[in-house]
Order: C-alpha cells, then sequence, then structure tokens
C-alpha cells in the first residue's frame, strides 16, 4: 500500500502492508511534490513518479489524501432530496465537473438532520487515475486531508477547525459532531504574506469564522481550539489564536491498527495525516472510533464508483495472488514429499541376499523334508530292540534260561521269549518283574511245556508288550 | 457479478498472475501425476514387504527344520556311503569276537531311502549285546526290524538280526 498526502507545496508518502489484520509501516517521508504536475495535468510525469513509488516501495495499491484546498469544498446542509444541487448551489460548482460525495450525516429525531457534501474537480481524480492506469497502479481512496486526520486523531466526539495555508488562500475545515464538515476558503492570508499579516486580519477572520461557525453548528463553544496544518509557528503568534491552538496526537486505539509505529512522530501533523490516509487500507469498522450515536458516516472516498469498483477488483486480485502463489507453494511442498515419498517407498524392494536365502531354502527344502520325513518313520519304526534285549536279560530270575528270544516276527508282541525252569512258577515271577517295569507292558506266558528229552525241566514262552520306552 | 468476472478476467490477464496460474495448473498436474507415482510405489512397497515377510517366515521356517536334522543324534546317509557303512558293521562284528555265519540283503520289497540286511553270527551274550550297543556306527539312522537270538552252547549265542539303513 501506497499512502500519498499530496498538498500544493510538499507531497508525502507512506509505505506499507497489511499484516495480521495490522498496517506494517515500511517507509514514511517527504517525496518529490506531485501537485506542479497535477496544475499543468500532465498525466505522464506523475504516472512516472507513481512507478518509481511502486518501484521503491513494492506496493502499486494508492490511498490518497488531497489538501482541503484542491477542493472546491465541503459544506453542511439541512436533508434535500436533491443533495447535488445542494452542494452546487453552495459551493457554487458545475456538477459536470465535480465529483461528489456525501459522507455524514447527522440525525437527531425528524427535524434535525444535517448533511455533509464534498465536492471535487474532476481533472484531478481522472488525471490521478490516468497516471495510476499507466504506472500499473490502482487508486484504492482519495479524501481530504482534513478527513484523514479526523480518522486518525479520532476525536469525533469533538469540535475541529482546520487552518490550512498555502501559497493560494488559507482554507479553514471545521468539523462538528452535531453538524458536520464544511470549509471556508480565506483569500487574504497565504503563504506569501502569512509572515507580514497584520494581526487584526487574522482576528478578524478567525471572528469571522467563529460567527459562521456558531451559525452553522448548534451549540458551538465559542473558544474551540485551531489545528494547523502548515505554518504553525507563524500562525501561533497570533493574539486571535491565544489558548485556541490544538496540539493533536494519533489516537490510541488507531495505534493499535498498526504493528509498529516506532518511525512516525506521533504529534507531527503531516505524520497523523499520512496515518489517517492509509488506514483507508483497513475496513472501516476497525478505523473509525468514538463516533457520535447521531452520526453516521459513509464513504468519504471521492473516488467514483467505477474506479472504486476497479479497486475492490484490484484488491480481489490482490487476494487472489496470494492465494495462488500460497496454493502453489503448498502443492511445490506436497510435490516434494510425494517424490521423497516416491523416492521413499521404491527403495523398499527384496534384498538379493533374501532372494538368494529363500532360494537356497527352496531348493534345499525337499531334501529337508525327505530327510525329516525319514527322521519319523525312522522313529516310529525304531522298537528299542538293545534297550529292551538289554532289560530282559537283567530282569531275568536266577533258575531261568533262555533258550531263545525273538523280536520283530510277529505284531502282536515285541518279545518273544522260550525258556526252561526247573520250577514253573518261575516263569509266573517272571511276568510279575516284566508287568511291575515300565519298559514292558501286558507280559503274559503263552505256554508251559514239559521238556522231552528231560522231563524235570518246564520250557515256558512268553510274551511281551513294549512300555514306555522310547 | 458478470462486470466483476470481466474486470476478474483482465486483472488476471496481468503478466505475474499468468505465470502464477501457470505454476499454479502446471503444479495441479505434477501433483497429480506425482500422487499417482506416489500411490503405485506404495502399492509396490506394501507387495515387497509381504514377499519379505513370507521369504523370511519361509527361511525361518527352513532353518528350524535345518537345525533339527542338524541336531539330530542319527542321520540317513547318502546312497553311496550305504556300503561303506556295511562294511564297517561287518568289521564291528570282528572286533567284538562274533564269528559270522551269513550275511544278505534282503530287498525283497523295493524300499524307498533304505537298504535291508540280514546278518547271522555267534559269540558270547556280552559280545553280541556289546555289538548291538555299538549297531549305530558314526550316528548312522539304523533300525533292527527283526532279532532273533538262541542259545548255542552254555556260551555261545546264536543271533539272527535283520536291519534298514536309512539313505537320504
Amino acid at each position: 500500500m501506497v499512502g500519498l498526502y499530496i498538498r500544493k507545496d510538499i507531497t508525502y508518502l507512506i509505505s506499507g502492508k497489511i499484516k495480521n489484520g495490522k498496517i506494517s509501516v515500511d517507509a514514511s517521508g517527504e517525496v518529490e511534490s506531485l501537485y506542479p504536475y497535477l496544475q499543468d495535468e500532465d498525466a505522464d510525469s506523475i504516472g512516472d513518479i507513481f512507478k518509481n513509488f511502486i518501484h521503491e516501495s513494492g506496493y502499486n495499491d494508492f490511498y490518497i489524501s488531497l489538501a482541503d484546498s484542491l477542493f472546491d469544498g465541503a459544506v453542511v446542509f439541512d436533508y434535500v432530496e436533491d443533495q447535488e444541487n445542494a452542494v452546487v448551489t453552495a459551493l457554487n460548482t458545475d456538477s459536470n465537473k465535480s465529483y461528489m460525495s456525501f459522507p455524514l450525516e447527522y440525525t437527531v429525531g425528524n427535524t434535525f438532520h444535517k448533511i455533509t457534501g464534498f465536492s471535487i474537480s474532476k481533472k484531478y481524480i481522472d488525471l490521478l487515475n490516468e497516471a495510476a492506469n499507466r504506472a500499473g497502479a490502482v487508486l484504492m481512496s482519495l479524501e481530504a486531508a482534513s478527513v484523514s486526520y479526523l480518522r486518525s486523531v479520532a476525536k469525533w466526539e469533538e469540535v475541529h477547525f482546520l487552518l490550512d495555508v498555502d501559497k493560494d488562500k488559507a482554507t479553514i475545515t471545521s468539523y462538528s459532531p452535531i453538524g458536520g464538515i464544511y470549509t471556508e476558503f480565506i483569500p487574504a492570508i497565504d503563504s506569501d504574506n502569512i509572515k507580514s499579516v497584520g494581526g487584526d486580519v487574522v482576528k478578524d477572520i478567525v471572528a469571522a469564522h467563529d460567527f459562521s461557525a456558531g451559525d452553522i453548528y448548534t451549540y458551538l463553544n465559542i473558544d474551540t481550539p485551531y489545528t494547523f496544518l502548515s505554518y504553525d509557528d507563524v500562525l501561533s503568534k497570533f493574539a486571535a489564536f491565544d489558548n485556541r491552538v490544538r496540539k493533536p496526537q494519533i489516537n490510541d486505539n488507531i495505534k493499535d491498527c498498526f504493528a509498529d509505529l516506532s518511525d512516525i512522530d506521533d504529534s507531527d501533523i503531516d505524520d497523523i495525516i499520512l496515518v489517517g490516509t492509509i488506514l483507508c487500507a483497513l475496513p472501516a469498522e476497525n478505523v473509525f472510533c468514538n463516533i457520535p450515536d447521531a452520526m453516521v458516516i459513509k464513504s468519504f472516498n471521492m473516488l467514483p464508483a467505477d474506479i472504486q469498483h476497479s479497486g475492490k477488483l484490484f484488491q480481489v486480485y490482490l487476494k487472489s495472488k496470494k492465494v495462488v502463489r500460497f496454493l502453489c507453494v503448498a502443492l511445490l511442498v506436497l510435490l516434494v514429499a510425494e517424490l521423497f515419498g516416491t523416492a521413499f517407498y521404491s527403495m523398499v524392494t527384496v534384498p538379493d541376499t533374501l532372494k538368494e536365502k529363500y532360494n537356497v531354502a527352496k531348493d534345499d527344502e525337499p531334501r529337508i523334508k525327505a530327510s525329516l520325513d525319514l527322521l519319523s518313520t525312522a522313529q516310529k519304526e525304531n522298537q528299542n530292540v538293545v534297550e529292551g534285549m538289554d532289560a530282559l536279560v537283567k530282569r531275568k530270575p536266577e533258575g531261568l534260561g533262555f533258550t531263545k528270544i525273538e523280536f520283530g516276527k510277529n505284531k502282536n508282541y515285541w518279545f518273544l521269549l522260550t525258556g526252561v525252569a526247573k520250577d514253573p512258577m518261575l516263569f509266573r515271577d517272571y511276568i510279575d518283574i516284566l508287568n511291575r517295569d515300565d519298559t514292558f507292558s501286558n507280559a503274559a506266558v503263552k505256554s508251559i511245556v514239559s521238556e522231552s528229552n528231560n522231563k524235570d525241566y518246564k520250557r515256558g514262552t512268553i510274551q511281551v508288550a513294549k512300555g514306555a520306552v522310547k | 457479478m458478470k462486470d466483476i468476472l470481466v474486470h476478474f478476467g483482465e486483472l488476471c490477464k496481468r503478466k505475474d498472475m499468468i505465470v502464477y496460474i501457470s505454476v499454479f495448473v502446471f503444479l495441479v498436474v505434477a501433483n497429480v501425476v506425482g500422487m499417482g507415482r506416489l500411490g503405485a510405489s506404495f502399492h509396490k512397497a506394501m507387495k515387497a514387504k509381504e514377499q519379505i515377510t513370507t521369504m523370511e517366515q519361509y527361511i525361518d521356517k527352513y532353518n528350524k527344520e535345518n537345525d533339527v536334522l542338524l541336531t539330530a543324534k542319527y542321520k540317513p546317509i547318502p546312497e553311496n556311503q550305504v556300503d561303506r557303512v556295511q562294511s564297517e558293521l561287518l568289521t564291528l562284528i570282528k572286533v567284538n569276537n562274533l564269528k559270522l555265519s551269513e550275511f544278505n540283503v534282503t530287498n525283497t520289497v523295493k524300499e524307498q531311502n533304505a537298504r535291508k540286511y540280514e546278518l547271522e553270527f555267534t559269540g558270547s551274550y556280552l559280545d553280541t549285546m556289546r555289538f548291538l550297543d555299538k549297531f549305530h556306527v558314526n550316528n548312522v539312522l539304523i533300525s533292527i526290524t527283526m532279532l532273533e537270538m538262541e542259545p548255542e552252547s552254555d556260551t555261545l549265542v546264536h543271533t539272527v538280526v535283520q536291519y534298514k539303513i536309512y539313505t537320504a
């Protein structure tokens, strides 16, 4: 944002941006005066200067305050249907050659209804707009410097008299919370004669203004102080202004609208107006405070609807650009994340070593399986013959002799024993012993017969099944 | 609204806006493509991870089975080593003072992964048991399928033994 305060003698600039709802001031100060080019209606030169401002500030939305002396004037009048005609009549202007606005309305009941009308020559606005178009800038607002001042000091509940002197004339802009704003041009004082003008002349001017203000505003305090927009060092010397000099300051509420005002002198009149100028960039509800209840503030912007429309579109454009830029950054971040993600997931592959191990295992699996099956089969087929034999011999009672031991000839038993003994009871004792041993089970005498060649001996057959031995 | 669109269109004709919109469109397209590729590579990665898990589980199972095989007390032997083992068994008979009467290969039915033999020998009971104790020469997987022992005299026992030598 670029704020310009254009006076006849000098031009000031303030630039900054809105960050988190507050204005962050980048720079402020005096710049090349634009008024001579306005006077010459030289749009090219103004355009070049605007280009330079854009180049140096980086912004191309312009907010302008023009000295009140450049306006046709402001007037307060009682409500009428044809408000333009009221202004034309009061200010003696041509509605075809001027832009008008009616920013203030003051209403009390049905009888007290005051309207403020501003009028400015079309040539200034058209010239500035043309220059802005050439420079690629957009005019966002144009208002009177007195309005910027009022916005900045934000004492809307008080009466203000603003006295400005330029090379042609003096201008007194008056504001009252129960009336509105009107201007009075005083040709008797200008920047050339101000130092030599007599005190009586000034006294008469002040008295005349007090009278006219008292006529326009009801209940006016006759000691209303004056704010000098220029030549305050000279004007304050006149006796007419004894105890009637206001030392304005930027309102604390207004300071809150800025991120940082350290480069701004809050009691310097030019800085006060510059601050009020750039405040137009914020929504009105954030800026206007201490407004009297009966007063309605509409827009002070003197720009015609089509230029304002372009300005609003430009704001849309700026916001769109910001959104698109943000989306571009977000999409770029997302794209980078996608690339990293893709690269990361692409790295997830089956390692060659694992593949090799797997292939080796797969190739060797049939052998392993066959061997394990074989072990299992062998386990099942292993009848623990040696252990069984050993146990059979160890458990054999004295007096019993084996004549044959068989294994594996019949599935009905583990061992089949044939033995001889004198005492046949030994066979029974033997099976008792075997049945008590976990190695065996179901030991039984199959037969006991006398030996054919020796009747004293008995031949017995014992069969025994496998016990718990593994 | 129409006017706004018309004017906005004009504003959008600004060079920087054209650049931003072009970059935006490019990034949208690039992101669509990128998302597709990311999805594909994610899918591929998940498949690879699944494959890795399957392979690791398979290798783990294989290693466990292999360990069982490696730590088994008796192991099957390769076919070409059967004769050597058999020869060692015959030597063992001699070493244990047993007298070999007969030795037969008894593969009457074709056995898979096994060779069947029959040995007949005579000797003292203790020598016979000592021989049978050492039957699993060199931890070879052998199982006795039939055994018959008969005293031949007061000190000698005649033994017939049939056994299988398992081959891998």
